[in-house]
């Protein structure tokens, strides 16, 4: 099963550029396109931000109500479905997008960045920090960017295979079921924290900083399984399990759907992969050139788009992360054009063809003798240059 | 009545912690728990505010919990440069007093601009109120106003504010403004015509040109209707067909128009240069200033006087510093380095941007006294630095 080249690594092979790509150019041809929208923000935005969560409220209280009063399967399945819906809108297109600082332009206390607590387990502190400085500064960067594999899963033959990656094709979708809580919990690892020697001073402030922030995750956790579980199947009174277990489903069908959507965006076949040595001397122009690499995007139109946070567009996301994700849509035609302009390949495919092929890539890597993919290395795709200097740009 | 029950939510709270301050013996034991238990249970009704803001105005844009938000139902052009917008605002509005100002707020470029304007109608008026603005140079807000906005479209206002406000009944009124300040004393001329007050009425305007006289058709008809009111107008420029007075303000033409003018309750709103000659004036014929009310509109100061060499101002919030031998106030300085501060009447007189400054000398524009050392509040609109400064903004 792993001797068929996937179709998407024909293409990667035949976008190989044998010009070297003129990075400074890419970045100016970007650049252009995000100047041009940013000067576009404004009320409309500001406008759509608040319908979303306006649609976000409207469909949660009709879902709860529907859970509570629901006698029968078709209006509690409604109600479920209203209630998966609203933390689907909250997590993706109001949480990750708000909280990436797409709208603190607007200066709204209740959309700033700084302060916008998501309905997850996991508190929206530790959070920014694994995902907009870690997973955005590295993205793909083997061993650093924790969300390609989350320390778990092997998605490329440069990682190294363990036993427990055998079965990680069935392990993978079950973890879908768990999502909240890897995307809340695995950050929050002593390793992330620990990184001073240890006696020194700085060791001991890293120390309390940890367990400060597993004191706020204990807390936020408990608050939310408090609402799903006691406070809200409480109100319904003898009917209590009944609406614990809407509730438990509406955040089983939230969790695999965003496990989906967001499993798409980094970890298809055809997504690039790089090594800490790439981002030595990476220049504004190659951090580009990593994140449309790294990234895969799904084809759907303005609502599907809606209810992935637009990571529909994951290219245009890790391209403008704090531009608001509506724009993407209307950004990617122009992103495309420069790709193919300089000869990158932009990786986007339907939600079936990009979900088979992270079960592919799952299935493919999960044995230790899966052909080695120097067609999926980044630097040697587009033969990088890799000055002495080591002055790689970050994510702003 | 979501309103008054979010309200009544909002100051029960208030006032259970406002029992913290009663000596601790007195409290009985676990109040302080209860009050954060009921701030806990009340906190999401408030995170749903916002919420149901925007429900609200997608239902109609002039709704509104919390914030007053009027519908701008009629622009009118009254000179080449000036225009009144006439609003109806929501019910949180309220009622004010002829003289009083809001601020009123415009997005532009995204970020919500105030400045306080004048409202230039009368109480009653079925609930609407104007505002009159001219035309500044360079003005973000009237600009805007001019440019951009149209019948139909919503603005956000405050609360109506101001001490320079029309008081009780008086035999002899006496109103002198200038150029746009005429737009709190007409509001108190229509409110006294509206009353059919019995006083005395002299109100003197001056405008540049014939063409810049706001208001001048309405103040005729109030002039020949009225026969306790006397309209005096006078210009600097005027062709041959001008039949009111020439020239600017001076003893001799207040003498003129109105001889008695020395007891009269005194209204005065206008340029600075021409509030200070008016203020000499009257101080010097022996006039009772104990009866003058006056209100200024803009921080008009010759910035090359206060030169000093380069400076540092730091303003400690941002972050920011700046190196400058700039003539700017200490608002235009963290304006112009990008620090965002809010700001109303720009001419020290509503203290929205009123903030902390942590050390160094400011001269104050609008009284031209010099601050203390130390910490203390000031308003960076009409604050130069005169060394280096810090300020919490």
């Amino acid at each position: 099963m792993t001797a068929r080249t996937p179709r998407s690594e024909e293409t990667r092979m035949k976008t190989r550029n044998p010009a070297p790509i003129d990075l400074d150019a890419l970045a100016r041809d970007l650049d252009a396109v995000r100047a041009r929208v940013t000067a576009e923000i404004g009320k409309e935005d500001a406008e759509y931000i608040e319908d979303v969560r306006l649609a976000a409220r409207a469909l949660e209280v009709s879902g709860r109500l529907l859970i509570h009063v629901s006698l029968d399967p078709i209006t509690f399945g409604a109600g479920v479905l209203g209630l998966a819906l609203y933390k689907i809108l909250e997590n993706m297109e109001l949480g990750h997008n708000v909280m990436h600082g797409q709208y603190d332009f607007m200066e709204d206390p209740s959309l700033d960045s700084k302060t916008y607590e998501w309905d997850l387990v996991g508190t929206a502190k530790t959070w920014k920090k694994a995902h907009n400085v870690t997973h955005h500064t590295y993205t793909n960067v083997l061993g650093k960017d924790d969300d390609f594999g989350y320390l778990f899963f092997r998605l490329s033959s440069d990682q190294a295979w363990k036993p427990s990656h055998l079965f990680q094709y069935l392990v993978n979708p079950l973890s879908g079921l768990f999502f909240d809580h890897a995307v809340s919990y695995y950050h929050a690892r002593p390793s992330e924290y620990l990184t001073a020697p240890e006696g020194s001073e700085e060791r001991r402030s890293q120390v309390r900083e940890m367990l400060r922030d597993w004191l706020a995750l204990a807390g936020k956790s408990a608050r939310q399984y408090g609402k799903e579980y006691v406070f809200y199947p409480a109100l319904a009174g003898p009917f209590a399990p009944k609406v614990a277990l809407g509730n438990a489903l509406a955040q089983g069908i939230r969790n695999v759907w965003t496990y989906a959507v967001i499993q798409c965006g980094h970890l298809t076949e055809s997504t690039s992969t790089f090594t800490e040595e790439d981002l030595k001397g990476e220049t504004r122009g190659g951090f580009y050139l990593r994140q449309i690499l790294g990234s895969s995007n799904i084809e759907a139109g303005p609502l599907l788009g809606m209810f992935t946070g637009h990571l529909s567009h994951q290219i245009e996301h890790h391209l403008f992360p704090d531009i608001p994700a509506r724009r993407y849509r209307e950004m990617s035609g122009e992103v495309r054009k420069i790709c193919e302009k300089h000869g990158v390949s932009y990786n986007t495919g339907t939600f079936r063809k990009q979900f088979a092929s992270v079960l592919r890539a799952l299935v493919r890597y999960s044995v230790p003798n899966a052909p080695s993919d120097e067609n999926r290395r980044g630097a040697e795709i587009f033969e990088l240059p890799r000055p002495k200097a080591a002055l790689h740009a970050v994510a702003v | 009545m979501l309103a008054l029950t979010l309200q009544g939510i909002g100051s029960f709270n208030r006032e259970i912690n406002g029992l913290k301050k009663i000596p601790r013996r007195l409290l009985r034991p676990g109040l302080g728990q209860a009050t954060s238990l009921l701030d806990r249970a009340t906190s999401r009704v408030r995170a749903d505010v916002p919420v149901l803001e925007t429900l609200l105005s997608r239902l109609d844009p002039k709704l509104s919990l919390h914030r007053i938000l009027a519908r701008v139902v009629e622009v009118r052009e009254e000179t080449h440069d000036v225009k009144t917008f006439v609003l109806s605002p929501n019910a949180r509005f309220g009622t004010f007093r002829p003289g009083a100002y809001v601020m009123v707020g415009v997005t532009v470029a995204g970020r919500v601009v105030q400045r306080a304007y004048s409202l230039s109608s009368a109480p009653g008026d079925d609930g609407r109120i104007s505002i009159t603005v001219k035309r500044v140079p360079g003005g973000v807000v009237s600009n805007h106003l001019a440019d951009e906005i149209r019948a139909g479209d919503v603005l956000e206002i405050g609360a109506p504010a101001g001490q320079f406000l029309l008081g009780s009944e008086a035999p002899r009124l006496l109103m002198i403004s200038a150029g746009s300040g005429v737009t709190p004393v007409m509001s108190m001329l229509r409110d006294l015509v509206r009353r059919g007050s019995p006083s005395k009425i002299t109100f003197l305007h001056f405008a540049r040109t014939p063409a810049d006289v706001i208001f001048g058709r309405e103040l005729a008809a109030i002039a020949e209707r009225m026969a306790n009111v006397e309209v005096v107008l006078c210009v600097e420029e005027a062709d041959s067909s001008w039949t009111g007075l020439r020239g600017r303000f001076s003893p001799e033409l207040l003498a003129a128009a109105a001889p008695d003018f020395a007891g009269a309750e005194t209204y005065l709103c206008g340029p600075p240069g021409f509030m200070r000659v008016v203020m000499q004036t009257l101080e010097q014929s022996g006039a009772d200033l104990s009866k003058l009310r006056y209100e200024r509109f803009s921080s008009e100061f010759d910035a090359s006087t206060f030169l000093t060499e380069a400076r540092v101002l730091r303003f400690t919030r941002s972050g920011v510093e700046s190196l400058s031998n700039r003539a700017l106030t200490v608002l235009q300085e963290a304006e112009a380095r990008g620090v965002r501060v809010d700001t109303g009447c720009r001419a020290g007189t509503c203290g929205t941007c009123r903030c902390k400054k942590r050390k160094g000398v400011v001269l104050n524009t609008a009284t031209g006294a010099l601050s203390g050392e130390g910490e203390e509040m000031i308003y960076p609109c009409v604050s130069v630095a005169q060394g280096a400064l810090e300020v919490d903004l």
